[in-house]
């Protein structure tokens, strides 16, 4: 059964009593919480994500998001978010739940999950083939992404490069990727007929709308990727778009300094990291404008000459 | 007779070295620490990965490889081999 196919009275009984179990990618999720907005965000971003039986899933995380107590919900309302009884935040203002729900599944993944080398990375896939984007805020990741994306590239991740250690491979973790600002019109206008979240003003990283992973790529979260190409973008606006080949040896050195957990997984780190850039291409991507850039990527895996 | 000081890559999981064009990357279990090394001491590391060797030897073999005078190197190789004996990277036995 898929998220989606929940009444909105199940989907707020499961969640209020703890119930409420889906699988994101290589990641099963226990979610508790009463806030029925924020559910009706969650079910409308991710409608065909697998529930899970509670019996056969235990779930890596178990995460509470509720409203704040006391005088602050007259005055001033705010959500909390806890995982594991644990909460690694402040309060966000209660009608950003869902932002914080994101952002703190984010948190709980980048620490706590060792087991496959994780770099902060957007990843697309076509024809097998993937494309790890990695890349600092403010470098037009996400929206070089969700253009590919809105062409016809599968979604793996907005955030994160998963390589599994055994075999190389990249796992998908198709997620909502909060466009920030100027992006926001920008996707809207070159992608109207993605699904866009609500519009969520004054978040600590400024405007946000999250772009829902297409349905394609949701259904698909158990097909990993073989890393073909390796792109550092860089965005200056107006500037001249063209991809440069990256000598392989500061590629490596660039996705230590990228990686969530490069540190802490030692030997098999280093295998999965030289072995990664031994099997992909690697570029600087200048990119002065959404639609060059793209062009740019697509050629490249056409195989065609920069 | 005289001592013969030779250099030697530790094993396996000790030290892993990947060449990566015309670098190397080394990690050092000891450490834990990442290394990236240029076109030098990749070649020195190269010729250690082939068996161990003395600093004679391995300037020789450089100064070929370079088409460099050997006493020109010798003083540059010395610096270069206790760096990387510092980093883990190398280690020195006494024949």
């Amino acid at each position: 059964m898929k998220l989606g196919e929940l009444s909105q009275v199940e989907l707020r009984r499961l969640a209020a009593n703890g119930g409420l179990r889906y699988r994101s990618g290589p990641f099963n999720l226990q979610l508790r919480t009463e806030l029925a907005p924020f559910l009706d965000t969650l079910q409308y971003m991710y409608p065909g994500a697998p529930l899970l039986d509670e019996a056969q899933h235990p779930c890596h995380f178990h995460i509470t998001l509720n409203a704040v107590g006391g005088w602050r919900r007259w005055l001033r309302p705010q959500v909390q978010f806890w995982v594991d009884g644990f909460t690694p935040f402040d309060p966000y203002p209660l009608d950003q739940a869902f932002p914080m729900y994101e952002w703190g599944l984010n948190w709980c993944i980048g620490t706590t999950a060792h087991q496959n080398l994780m770099l902060h990375s957007a990843v697309v896939e076509k024809n097998g083939q993937g494309l790890i984007l990695p890349a600092m805020p403010g470098s037009g990741k996400s929206t070089l992404c969700a253009g590919l994306v809105s062409r016809g590239w599968r979604l793996l991740s907005d955030e994160f490069g998963i390589l599994r250690h055994s075999d190389g491979q990249l796992l998908p973790l198709p997620r909502a990727a909060p466009l920030k600002n100027a992006s926001i019109p920008l996707m809207q206008v070159f992608a109207p007929d993605q699904r866009y979240g609500p519009r969520f003003d004054k978040t600590r990283k400024g405007l946000v709308v999250h772009l829902a992973p297409p349905p394609a790529s949701l259904a698909d979260q158990d097909l990993p990727a073989t890393p073909r190409w390796i792109i550092f973008p860089r965005y200056s606006d107006g500037g001249v778009t063209q991809l440069v080949p990256q000598p392989r040896a500061l590629a490596f050195t660039r996705l230590i300094n990228n990686s969530f957990n490069y540190l802490v997984t030692l030997e098999q780190g280093f295998q999965s990291l030289t072995r990664l850039v031994h099997h992909c291409d690697c570029y600087q991507l200048e990119n002065g404008s959404l639609e060059a850039a793209i062009e740019a990527v697509e050629t490249l895996a056409e195989g065609g000459s920069q | 007779m005289a001592a013969m000081t030779t250099w030697r890559l530790p094993n396996p999981p000790q030290l892993l070295v990947e060449p990566m064009d015309d670098h190397v990357v080394c990690f050092v279990q000891a450490t834990g620490a990442t290394h990236l090394f240029d076109a030098f001491p990749a070649e020195v590391l190269a010729e250690l990965q082939a068996g161990p060797s003395s600093t004679e030897a391995l300037a020789a073999h450089l100064a070929d490889r370079l088409s460099l005078p050997t006493a020109e190197l010798t003083p540059q190789l010395a610096a270069l081999l206790s760096n990387l004996q510092g980093l883990g990277v190398l280690e020195e036995t006494v024949a």
